[in-house]
């Protein structure tokens, strides 16, 4: 009847959040006495999303062999899963996870997640200044709760095939001489965030009226929003948009497929987001989770990470590792401190502000 | 036969008792429960129960609009279902020659048999610009070839038919391929016309693969946010990706579930409307032709 699994995954996921409860109780004792039995490796469990570094073979291979450890991945498709896994039960199962900055302080909050003595980490100091001393990772007891991994941006890409001149300014997308040209990636703080940078709005506190007036003004020029990576390629290679403002990692991927994609940071500034990996409340390993967090942000594994090709890596937090970088893959991308400085992070929204901002975002779309 | 079937024993129906009751009743039963929290549960959290959800429903223009706009498009999809698929139907059951008419009909399912989001990309790639529609109406000078209707409403309506044609065709097939030729020649001997066969035979039978098919393609369709949200361009908007939304992007579960449960019953209440006419129908013709 109803269509009400493509709805709502999240619904499903209430459903079965309901009965998982359950079961996962019953299950966390089994689970210590396999970590505890004496011959067999330790397992080490980390969640993160599937295919995003992690879990490589040359990150888990390298790791399970250095410490004698298995490591076993569990997956989740979004951040809100993330916390609703260490919510029913991965607290005391799950030793490492991945949550993004936006949700560092919600994880905290909840008591989700544990403070990292950061100087137990080797490779700490080989991080981007900024990103050693994000606020957004620091719990109200000063103490820091989450360690930068990756990040990357949302900036403006543009066809330089044709367009000619350099651009420079979020202006590109509210100038009508591309009209119906332009891609807006559909996600309400991207998308007021930008907006407010446009008009030199505060990002994180904006004029709401102007932002939406502005937004409302540009849905004449747009030819549509996009959501998915499929999406954006597809439109940018037909050449039905020559100008949006897209992901990091995906216009690296495109420029070194080819793609006649330019990618600038406006001098308005741009938006970015930093992914970040946390230690669960009662890791059953403690001090695997400090060596885990220490390889990821090593040189040695985010330099390869960077270098797959295949891996489709965004930017990397270890200058160290950025400085070493391949040349000719160093320079396909623009990463480079003063830019990382000027960035607009996406970190911690209250929930009424982005519920406010959601509903601005849906009026934009749904007006005609 | 007969008698096994009467005397089934009731022990039976658990297991399809069983799925009803979790598949169905307990998913509603949590959909209502979730749209009445006015924030999203958490452990240790005392649960209150409130209407928030369902008083920002009916303030906020947004929502109604949306759902107003969705079901505009619902019963446009099901009105040219109807039309493509009667005649298509009829055809496949009545005028093609049964050697050909599996291979027909095995092709009207072949979309049922791939991808939603396949088909969708594969429309995309046929209507863009300079893609091959566009070419040929350039070339036949009905449109210019560097224009396409991908990223508007439009383009939404076009692939929203195109996927749930085959539900329509196969309703209307298999209730029309039921329908004795002789019927249709008893009434021709008796000097009805094309007419008259139409209104009193064809369609009056036809009424159940109508109704069916409405609940096929019409309920689905005003809760769909993949089209709108690939294929629709910024207009393209409809209530589905604000349900989506609300589960994926605020966590909004409360009105996501309200919103949720507020179409579910306007659907059902537009069900049961179409149900009634239906029957109204149905006895209206009987009492023409028995009279």
């Amino acid at each position: 009847m109803f269509k009400m699994g493509k709805h709502s995954s999240g619904f499903l996921a209430i459903v079965a959040i309901l009965g998982l409860g359950l079961l996962f109780t019953g299950c966390g004792t089994a689970g210590k006495q396999d970590q505890t039995s004496s011959q067999a490796p330790k397992t080490f469990v980390v969640a993160n999303w599937k295919g995003y570094g992690s879990d490589q073979s040359y990150a888990v291979q390298t790791f399970e062999k250095k410490y004698n450890v298995k490591v076993v991945h569990q997956y989740f498709n979004s951040e809100e899963e993330l916390l609703n896994m260490l919510r029913t039960g991965g607290v005391g199962k799950i030793d490492v996870v991945l949550p993004n900055l936006a949700y560092v302080q919600p994880a905290v909050k909840e008591g989700l997640i544990q403070p990292i003595d950061t100087s137990k980490l080797t490779n700490f100091q080989y991080l981007y200044k900024k990103l050693q001393n994000l606020p957004d990772v620091k719990g109200k007891d000063g103490q820091t709760y989450a360690v930068p991994w990756v990040w990357g941006t949302t900036s403006l890409a543009y066809n330089n095939k044709i367009i000619a001149n350099k651009l420079d300014s979020w202006a590109a997308l509210w100038d009508p001489q591309y009209k119906g040209k332009i891609a807006f990636f559909d996600d309400p703080t991207t998308a007021i965030m930008t907006a407010a940078l446009y008009l030199g709005e505060d990002p994180y506190n904006p004029d709401l009226s102007k932002v939406k007036q502005a937004l409302l003004q540009q849905k004449k020029l747009v030819k549509t929003y996009w959501s998915s990576a499929d999406d954006w390629t597809k439109l940018f290679t037909s050449n039905e948009i020559v100008v949006g403002n897209a992901w990091f990692g995906l216009s690296r991927l495109q420029i070194s497929n080819g793609d006649p994609l330019t990618y600038v940071y406006p001098k308005e500034g741009a938006i970015g987001w930093v992914d970040n990996w946390a230690i669960v409340s009662n890791s059953p390993n403690k001090d695997l989770a400090y060596k885990w967090i220490d390889f990821m942000i090593s040189e040695e594994f985010q330099k390869q990470y960077y270098e797959d090709p295949k891996a489709e890596a965004p930017a990397i937090a270890n200058e160290k590792a950025v400085n070493d970088l391949d040349p000719k893959i160093k320079n396909a991308m623009p990463i480079d401190p003063k830019m990382l400085d000027s960035l607009v992070m996406q970190g911690n929204l209250p929930t009424d502000t982005l519920k406010k901002w959601t509903a601005l975002w849906e009026e934009v779309k749904a007006s005609s | 036969m007969g008698r096994h079937n009467r005397k089934a024993p009731w022990p039976l129906l658990f297991p399809s008792t069983g799925i009803l009751v979790l598949m169905a009743l307990l998913p509603l039963g949590a959909l209502i429960f979730f749209s009445l929290l006015p924030d999203n549960p958490r452990p240790g959290m005392v649960i209150q129960l409130a209407l928030v959800n369902y008083y920002k429903i009916f303030t906020k223009p947004l929502y109604l609009t949306l759902i107003w706009k969705s079901m505009r498009i619902g019963l446009l999809v099901t009105i040219s279902c109807i039309a493509i698929a009667w005649p298509a139907a009829y055809g496949l059951a009545k005028v093609i020659n049964e050697r050909w008419r599996q291979t027909w009909l095995m092709s009207t399912i072949v979309p049922f048999l791939t991808s939603q989001l396949l088909l969708i990309y594969a429309i995309m790639v046929l209507l863009q610009a300079k893609g091959p529609v566009m070419s040929l109406l350039g070339f036949v000078g009905l449109a210019k070839s560097d224009t396409s209707i991908l990223f508007t409403p439009k383009a939404v309506l076009f692939v929203l038919v195109y996927e749930y044609l085959p539900y329509m065709i196969l309703s209307f097939y298999s209730t029309i391929q039921k329908i004795p030729d002789s019927l249709f020649e008893a009434a021709r001997s008796l000097g009805a016309g094309r007419w008259r066969i139409f209104w009193s035979i064809l369609f009056p039978l036809c009424l159940p693969a109508i109704l069916l098919g409405v609940v096929l393609v019409f309920i689905p369709v005003v809760g769909s946010f993949v089209e709108p949200q690939i294929l629709g361009g910024p207009d393209g908007m409809m209530i589905g990706s604000v349900i989506n939304d609300q589960f994926s992007v605020v966590y909004d579960w409360g009105l996501g579930a309200a919103l949720s449960f507020v179409l579910l019953l306007m659907l059902i209440i537009i069900t049961l409307i179409f149900n009634i006419l239906a029957g109204f129908a149905t006895r209206r013709i009987e009492g023409e032709t028995t009279s």
